[in-house]
């Protein structure tokens, strides 16, 4: 089986579920991580296709710093990410942080999967 | 009399000041002088007298003592902050108002400068603006802070130069009205707006996840529901619609927030406005609507600024040019360019814009009515926000309108030279 891995970074249960049953009604494994201090080492573990992140998420750790430390190391360097927010500036902070894309809350469903097909490709 | 008196002792009387009354009544004043006479043997034989009329000199000195008290009434009268400084900035005169901001009385102030009063700190201030005073000639008016014995207060003052009757400078005048309460309500009034900002800021952010997912299942009942009923798909598609359309109020009232916060962030990328426009009317057509959108020109040059910013006017604009003409079908977008700036215009056959209203149409929560005052729906943010959004481009944005006839809207867009 190549079942794509998708991790999602995300604290409300409502998002959580939506783009879980979305994800899945496509064939991809989802995970789940609500906790950025638990990015970094949750990504090693599972080593995803794909990482949709959300900025906006509790503890010391936001969304950028997540992404800024994915993108610091090396062994998860080359994993996507796309950052998922209703911030407005949503591209140029992707861009800062080194994010490959950016999804917009509220979001269209196809947005969603044609994100998931383009970037989670290994 | 007493004058004859000592003058018989010997002594003389001089210059001695009087009134006398003239044969008509009326009043003159004299000044007398009277020395003895006195014989080979000294002894005292009369007095010699010269009496002046010095009637003119009392009433010019009268005038000046008149003067200076009414110039003393005025400066006390002011319960601002009066004061007059020579060349070498020693008050020479400072009203009760001044003297009690200091903290001191006018005589342990009277011939001190600035450095005998006040820290050196605020020393250095007041001499720097007395400086430009006396260099430029020219009166200065600016907000100065000044603390005393620990407590400070914020002062509106204007400084002048101080003439004499040859015109020569020969000091500062100056004169300083506290408005410490003033400046306090203003701070007061930008913390308080600062948090209503980052209110709306947060309240946005909340309100878009649970938008997202509603957006989110109703898609998906789409996906799984649809296509199995007529009326269920009828449904579904309105909601998505209502859904789009709370979004965007939503992110009109982000927008406000980050408009007032001086947040609102641009890219800078060159992009065809042709193309632009074109997908925008796409995106109206595809949502549904009776007008026939038409376009004409085009524009061959790239243009300059942030594409979704520049596409959020133009559909707003659409969005007024149907809302706005209920009983007409048509809107006509034309695209031109006028050098090196582009002039995009959308125009409808609608209500149009009274005049009185046309000079508030581009203002913050300004609502347009219609006949009868029946207001339309919204927040009155989008001219608003179109308005901030083109004038931080470097366009402009303005309206031409007839009521009863329609309106056309232009705007226009720096292109890439």
């Amino acid at each position: 089986m190549n079942t794509k891995q998708i991790l999602i970074v995300e604290d409300d249960p409502g998002i959580v579920e939506l783009i879980k049953t979305i994800l899945e009604s496509e064939g991809y494994a989802v995970w789940i991580c609500d906790k950025g201090e638990m990015v970094l080492e949750k990504t090693k573990e599972i080593s995803p296709a794909l990482i949709f992140l959300d900025l906006w998420i509790p503890g010391e750790m936001d969304g950028a710093k997540v992404t800024r430390l994915l993108k610091a190391d090396e062994q998860t360097r080359n994993i996507p990410v796309v950052i998922v927010s209703a911030h407005n500036d949503l591209a140029e902070i992707a861009r800062e942080v080194g994010a490959a894309d950016f999804l917009a809350k509220p979001f269209d469903l196809k947005a969603l999967l044609m994100l998931a097909q383009r970037y989670a490709v290994h | 009399m007493n004058m004859l008196r000592r003058v018989g002792e010997g002594v003389s009387v001089k210059n001695h000041e009087s009134v006398r009354k003239r044969k008509d009544g009326s009043l003159f004043y004299v000044s007398h002088s009277l020395s003895p006479i006195k014989n080979e043997k000294g002894e005292i034989i009369g007095a010699g007298c010269i009496t002046r009329d010095i009637t003119r000199r009392k009433i010019a000195e009268e005038a000046v003592k008149a003067h200076d008290s009414l110039l003393s009434a005025v400066i006390e009268g002011i319960t601002d902050v009066v004061f007059v400084k020579d060349l070498r900035g020693r008050y020479l005169i400072i009203n009760s108002a001044g003297a009690e901001s200091i903290g001191a009385t006018k005589g342990q102030i009277i011939g001190k400068t600035a450095y005998d009063l006040f820290s050196s700190q605020i020393a250095d201030q007041i001499t720097d603006t007395d400086r430009q005073v006396l260099q430029t000639g020219l009166p200065l008016t600016y907000d100065e802070t000044i603390t005393v014995g620990g407590i400070e207060r914020t002062y509106l003052s204007t400084k002048t130069v101080y003439r004499n009757i040859q015109g020569d400078v020969i000091g500062v005048l100056g004169i300083s009205h506290d408005i410490t309460e003033r400046k306090d309500a203003e701070r007061e009034l930008i913390k308080l707006s600062r948090q209503k900002d980052e209110f709306l800021s947060i309240a946005s952010h909340e309100l878009k996840t649970p938008i997202t997912t509603i957006k989110g299942f109703t898609q998906l009942l789409q996906k799984y529901l649809g296509g199995k009923d007529k009326n269920l798909e009828g449904f579904l598609r309105k909601m998505n619609l209502e859904i789009d359309r709370l979004t965007n109020l939503v992110n009109d009232l982000l927008d406000v927030s980050r408009i007032g916060a001086g947040k609102l962030k641009f890219r800078q990328t060159e992009f065809d406005i042709n193309a632009l426009t074109n997908e925008i009317i796409e995106d109206i057509r595809l949502a549904g609507t009776r007008h026939q959108i038409m376009l004409d020109g085009e524009i061959n040059n790239m243009a300059v600024g942030d594409p979704h910013r520049v596409g959020q006017v133009l559909t707003n604009l659409i969005d007024n040019a149907v809302k706005y003409s209920p009983n007409s079908d048509k809107i006509i977008i034309k695209l031109g360019r006028n050098g090196e700036i582009a002039q995009i215009s959308v125009q409808d056959f609608g209500i149009g814009i009274p005049d009185d209203q046309k000079s508030d149409i581009f203002k913050r929560f300004f609502q347009a009515h219609g006949p009868g005052s029946k207001a339309f729906s919204g927040l009155g943010l989008g001219l608003y926000i179109s308005h901030q959004i083109i004038h931080q481009h470097g366009g402009n944005i303005w309206v031409e309108s007839e009521e009863g006839k329609g309106s056309i809207f232009y705007f226009t867009l720096p292109l890439k030279k």
